[in-house]
């Protein structure tokens, strides 16, 4: 395992300057250390508070330039504020229509996603490394820069250092999951999927839970996993229709999910012949989105 | 590339502004100093805009920050006194204690290095570690290594700025 990140280098990650095979370095590293987690999270708050900073020292006239263009449709590098709530469902949005058959390719929505995340850490571009991703994540970045939420700075004294999640807890996830989803044991889940159980490899289980499918193929899948640090991440695997309101409850109460991946489809035999509905397969949890991409890409099939 | 002026003027004003406010400390200085830099661009039309309209800001500015040096000696020489603030109007309470708060990130910025302060203002306008490499002469490597010394000392001289202030009101409250 590699020594400690630097200081340094949290921030240029934090900034989205770092190349995609470092970003996933890094990534892969804060999800076994806690110390580097804790690290990354003092940084994120000295970046918070430094663009508070600097928003206070600004011209009244250009301080909020994303308010000041709203509705004119001119460009804007800055962008406005918007509830979480509202970015989970414009995303949520686009991660559907990304994973229609005859959509164009995910990152197509980029621009549009990037206009409304309120944080960097909120949705990371995948590694394509094309021209169209790294435009998207640029914008990503900018508006990462500056939509930090605005406070009046309180003594120092009075207020103890906001800190994010570093620990998931079970109660964080377990209430969106907790009606009509079926506790049940590793087995019968394992028989109701066909043999196709998504989890992550190498990663305790802890929970499953299925939920019944509307379109009526295979139910949807909630296994709970635990990181060696203790850590809890949720995998969800079912027909689109059932997985993306669920990761839209889950992000609008700021928990991260990685970038969806489909899944073997259902083939459902009806009166009007095969349905085949889409499955996807996301990873939650309180990480950034590039650790839990890394954890989807170890993602089983079983 | 034909130089589109309406589009980095639409993507990069307010930025500059921002960028030359926290040099010169007047709006609308900073306002005026920015129609300077587009104008230089509209005559130069630079094939990297963005980068440049930044540089030639950097300049300007230094260039007022001496001036304004000159000027206010003058007025001393004129004057034989100091040069008073502002006058606070007392119907614009919000006013003041935004005034209040962008005074204290002032005198905390003003304790960064100039290298420092330079690198975390290009990193607000939205430009990027090369960018910033590019017109500040470092390394790129050492981009992230400088902004994230300014950032923290920011943190630091304000934080203490609010302690002290924190201080002094409970000793005026408590003699």
């Amino acid at each position: 395992m590699r020594p400690h990140i630097p200081e340094d280098e949290l921030h240029a990650y934090c900034d989205g300057e770092l190349s995609p095979p470092q970003r996933v370095e890094i990534a892969e590293h804060l999800l076994g250390c806690l110390i580097c987690r804790a690290q990354h999270a003092e940084v994120n708050e000295v970046r918070a508070r430094t663009a508070t900073l600097l928003a206070i020292a600004a011209p009244r006239g250009v301080r909020a330039p994303g308010i000041q263009h709203a509705g004119t449709g001119a460009p804007r590098r800055r962008l406005p504020r918007f509830t979480a709530a509202a970015a989970a469902a414009i995303i949520g949005v686009g991660v559907w229509f990304s994973l229609q058959p005859d959509q164009a390719e995910p990152v197509a929505a980029g621009p549009q996603l990037a206009a409304s995340l309120p944080a960097a850490d909120f949705l990371l571009p995948g590694h394509s490394g094309s021209d169209r991703a790294a435009t998207w994540h640029r914008q990503v970045t900018i508006a990462a820069r500056t939509t930090v939420p605005a406070r009046v700075v309180p003594p120092l004294a009075t207020t103890p250092l906001a800190r994010p999640h570093l620990v998931a807890t079970a109660t964080d996830v377990d209430p969106v999951v907790a009606s009509d989803w079926n506790s049940a044991s590793w087995n019968e889940a394992l028989a109701a999927s066909d043999g196709s159980l998504a989890h992550v490899s190498g990663l305790a289980v802890t929970e499953v839970r299925m939920h019944p499918s509307a379109s009526g193929g295979r139910p949807t899948f909630m296994v709970r996993q635990q990181l060696p640090d203790g850590n809890l991440v949720w995998v969800f695997e079912g027909p689109v229709d059932d997985v993306a309101p669920v990761n839209q409850l889950l992000q609008a109460s700021g928990i991260a999910m990685s970038l969806p991946s489909r899944t073997h489809p259902d083939y459902v035999f009806g009166a009007n012949g095969i349905n085949r509905p889409s499955r996807m397969v996301t990873v939650v949890g309180h990480l950034t989105v590039d650790s839990l991409n890394v954890l989807s890409a170890r993602i089983k099939l079983q | 590339m034909a130089f589109d002026l309406d589009g980095l003027y639409r993507t990069t004003y307010d930025a500059v502004v921002r960028f030359l406010y926290r040099k010169v400390w007047d709006a609308d200085r900073a306002e005026d100093l920015a129609q300077e830099v587009f104008m230089r661009a509209l005559a130069h039309q630079p094939d990297k805009p963005r980068s440049w309209v930044f540089a030639v800001a950097a300049n300007i500015a230094r260039d007022e920050a001496r001036a304004a040096i000159r000027r206010r000696k003058h007025l001393v020489l004129l004057t034989h006194e100091p040069i008073a603030s502002p006058a606070r109007n007392s119907d614009v309470e919000d006013g003041m204690d935004h005034d209040e708060q962008e005074a204290e990130v002032k005198r905390a910025l003003s304790t960064l290095s100039p290298r420092d302060r330079e690198v975390l203002l290009l990193w607000d306008a939205g430009m990027s570690y090369p960018e910033i490499a590019e017109q500040t002469g470092l390394a790129v490597g050492a981009v992230g290594t400088t902004l994230a010394r300014a950032r923290k000392r920011l943190v630091a001289a304000h934080d203490m700025m609010e302690e002290n202030r924190v201080e002094q009101r409970r000793a005026t409250a408590h003699p």
